[in-house]
């Protein structure tokens, strides 16, 4: 039901910057998405394994749903399943959208 | 019988246990309060006749630990065999709770589960089918609400009677390779599908987490990197003003003003009886017992004020939107925004936030944060701070606002060189941090709270401090011929003997009596003793009456009896702030870092910081109220510069270690790369 | 010595038995460090630890 519902999310946000989960229109790091908007994650690059399947058992891993609730310029606000999280740059940036 | 309580960071197992056993462990809203685990009895009425042991363990989010904390959890699961487990299940979290829930229910001891803050989910709208998430994870589950002692009962009879008894997994992990990096992955992806199911089978939702919501737009101003730590900042002074300023809202004053009262009019009636008796009689009981205890006493009110509030913030979800805010500054330093959780408990007691340092990932940051919290004045500094500022800054808010301030710029500044030394350059650092829910905080907690740090505050203060203050009395009473010292020749004493040699250290830094320095030594023992020593050994409490002083000139009476200026009182309250802390902070040092290197080097570091500081306070303080600089300026200044050496000498050798380390690995590499 | 000498030594006695008696039974049940809120919690279990 809640892929369902981010699938829809997206396709409504299809129209504005890059905001839909589409390959042709290239990937982006949630820095560069739209605050509000529910992306299905791509890839999550940390370089760090550990901190990798860290993320996993958050619920960040390829292909769920994850919603920019705010950003500011280092940091930003996602929600991951039903949790609400404060990512700093470094890791905003290793999740591909 | 053993049950073992685990969970998701955060979703209130501590609450739960403090329920169940009646304890007072503290709790949090964030994630990460709990970083060892603790056991106590449950209570009668829900253990009934049996012994039943709960035992309460950090949060973790799944079975491979990713934080030391969240490593005592797997550990204690895997390996000593509870007779149950409770699963408490944030249920507003379902879908990342039962990732860890079904790896619970492999381990073929019982598990109960218990729906936890199922009354946020009422108002939500949130609906979970209880019954059916039983059949489907093959145990009992229970709707809860620890804050409300809700369905705790029923939950833990069913818990204490599956005891025993063989829990079958409804999913299993598939015979893999376990050192198998894309094997792992696949079978975890496998196992958070099966856990999609089930909740998408389970749960109803009216308000989705997704959408923005009215704390959202709080958040957003609380974690702006400018208004939020303006905001945090304000909140901190507000903090320190009603607990330690004198003023409207210095309500911590004013209930110290009637304390001090009564425990000086007690003290003056004990030496009234006595008048008649031997004076060694009347200056251990009264002076000594009731006038050095009655000293840190008095502060009592202060600390207890200063408790509650922390609780309050604790409580509310403020702590993790401070350390978000706060990652930016500290991530500049080579710290995380993780370091701001320890130095806000500091503010409370340092060995728990020594403790809390265990939730910071990496091991470097980690060493780093322990070593550096403690310059944050915790609780038993406050009297030192409120005694100093009483009686040299006429009882001004600025000094413990400036004491608080400049512990924060030290904890900059060591990080800086400790990251400098340490040849820290590039890694990564990530900060990732869970904003738990918004709730009012309760104050029944805080009360609670605060009446058990106050009692064992007395406590402290009726053993280890008197204890303290009378051998202080005895060895200024006699000399080593145990013959009692004559007046005028109190520089015979076995304490003034002893002191004496640090005394002579203290000379560059203004304060170079032996009673000053007999009060810092025994401080280490615990910092009240600062306090409670310059009561015995001054023999004088009425400088504590701040009013008093007020009304009598103050800071010159007790400038003579002391020996102190404004400029050395500060220079000497500043030193005690940022030495080292207690014995038992020291202790809570040295099993968290696991490291005699990094502990020494704290220990140095410390020593190091608080000489400097209060040498560079008075040195240059004198210069500028007097025009020259105070005695001892040169042996001072070689002192402090031999110290700069050693740091430099300290980073050159451990970088050399580094840069060695570093060619072997690339020649590693290398050779690898060839072959 | 007059009463309230007597009296006085007595209650000094009296206060450094139950001191020093409440110091050592905590330290015969493992707190180390007397008057710390946290011996509770204390990672004296595990190895390398018990500093405090």
């Amino acid at each position: 039901m809640e892929l369902a519902y981010a699938f829809n999310k997206n396709a409504a946000g299809a129209g504005t910057k890059g905001g839909s989960y589409d390959a042709a229109e290239g990937s982006m790091t949630l820095l560069d998405a739209e605050p509000g908007q529910t992306y299905i994650i791509k890839e999550i690059n940390t370089d760090d394994d550990e901190m990798n399947s860290f993320l996993f058992r958050l619920g960040c891993y390829q292909g769920e749903p994850i919603t920019l609730i705010s950003k500011k310029k280092k940091s930003c606000i996602v929600v991951i399943k039903d949790g609400r999280y404060n990512l700093d740059k470094l890791l905003s940036e290793a999740i591909i959208i | 019988m053993r049950i073992a309580f685990a969970g998701n960071p955060n979703s209130g197992k501590t609450t739960m246990y403090n329920a169940l056993t009646g304890r007072n462990e503290k709790i949090g809203n964030w994630g990460g309060v709990t970083v060892g685990s603790k056991e106590f009895q449950l209570k009668k009425e829900f253990a009934g006749d049996k012994e039943v042991i709960a035992v309460d363990l950090p949060g973790a989010y799944s079975m491979s630990p990713f934080t030391p904390e969240e490593g005592i959890t797997s550990e204690y699961v895997r390996t000593a065999n509870p007779d149950a487990i409770v699963n408490i299940v944030d249920a507003t979290n379902l879908s990342r709770s039962l990732f860890f829930t079904t790896q619970l229910l492999e381990l073929g001891i019982p598990v109960v589960v218990a729906l936890n803050k199922t009354d946020i989910n009422e108002k939500e709208g949130t609906k979970i089918d209880a019954a059916k998430l039983s059949a489907k994870l093959n145990c009992p589950v229970f709707e809860t609400v620890s804050t409300e002692n809700k369905g705790l009962a029923e939950m833990i009879a069913k818990a204490i009677s599956l005891a025993g008894t063989i829990q079958k997994a409804p999913y299993l992990q598939a015979d893999i390779d376990l050192h198998d990096k894309n094997a792992v992955d696949a079978e975890d992806r496998k196992r958070y599908s099966f856990v999609n199911g089930i909740v998408a089978d389970v749960e109803t939702r009216k308000t989705l987490s997704a959408e923005t919501n009215k704390t959202d737009k709080l958040d957003s101003v609380l974690l702006n990197p400018i208004a939020g730590i303006i905001i945090f900042a304000a909140v901190m002074f507000a903090v320190f003003q009603i607990s330690q300023a004198e003023g409207p809202l210095g309500i911590g004053k004013i209930f110290e003003g009637l304390f001090t009262g009564w425990i000086e009019t007690f003290q003056g009636w004990v030496a009234a009886q006595l008048e008649n008796s031997p004076a060694i009689v009347s200056a251990i009981l009264a002076d000594g017992i009731v006038g050095g205890v009655g000293a840190v006493v008095g502060f009592l009110p202060l600390v207890m004020v200063m408790y509650f509030l922390i609780a309050l913030l604790e409580d509310c979800g403020y702590m993790a939107r401070v350390s978000a805010v706060m990652d930016p500054i500290f991530k500049r330093v080579g710290l995380s925004g993780k370091a701001v959780i320890p130095v806000i408990i500091g503010t409370g007691c340092g060995i728990p936030a020594i403790m809390a340092c265990r939730t910071i990932r990496d091991e470097r940051e980690r060493r780093t944060s322990t070593m550096l919290t403690t310059f944050i004045p915790c609780g038993a500094k406050i009297p030192v701070i409120a005694l100093f500022a009483g009686a040299f800054f006429n009882g001004a808010g600025w000094v413990s606002t400036l004491s608080y301030f400049l512990g924060i710029v030290l904890i900059f500044l060591g990080a800086l060189l400790i990251k400098s030394i340490t040849g820290y350059k590039y890694r990564k650092s990530f900060f990732i941090m869970e904003l738990p829910k918004w709730k009012v905080p309760s104050l029944k907690y805080a009360v609670r709270s605060m009446l058990e740090r106050a009692k064992a505050y007395i406590i402290k203060a009726a053993t280890i401090i008197l204890i303290c203050n009378t051998l202080v009395q005895v060895m200024q009473t006699f000399n080593w011929h145990f013959q009692v010292v004559e007046e005028g020749a109190e520089n015979t004493s076995i304490l003034a003997t002893i002191a004496s040699p640090f005394a002579f250290l203290l000379i560059p830094l203004g304060f170079g009596v032996w009673q000053l320095a007999a009060a810092a030594i025994t401080g280490f023992i615990a910092k009240e003793n600062v306090v409670g020593t310059l009561a015995t050994v001054f023999a004088l409490t009425s400088f504590i009456d701040t009013e008093e002083l007020a009304m009598t000139g103050g800071a010159s009476t007790v400038a003579t009896t002391m020996g102190l200026t404004t400029v050395t009182a500060l220079a000497y309250l500043f030193f005690n702030l940022y030495t080292p802390p207690c014995f038992a902070a020291i202790g809570a040092m040295n099993s968290e870092m696991k490291s005699r290197g990094w502990l020494w080097g704290a220990i140095g570091l410390q020593l190091g910081t608080g000489y400097t500081i209060a040498f560079l306070v008075y040195q240059f303080g004198t210069l500028f109220t007097e025009g020259h600089f105070g005695t001892g300026f040169i042996p001072g200044l070689i002192a402090v510069l031999c110290m700069v050496a050693a740091l430099i000498l300290i980073g050159r050798k451990v970088r050399a270690h580094f840069d060695e380390q570093y060619q072997l690995h690339k020649a590693a590499k290398a050779a690898k790369a060839t072959a | 010595m007059n009463f309230a000498t007597v009296a006085a030594i007595i209650i000094i006695a009296a206060i450094l038995f139950f001191a020093v008696r409440y110091i050592y039974k905590e330290k015969k049940k493992g707190n180390a460090c007397i008057g710390c809120p946290y011996a509770d919690s204390c990672p004296k279990h595990r190895q390398n630890g018990g500093g405090c």
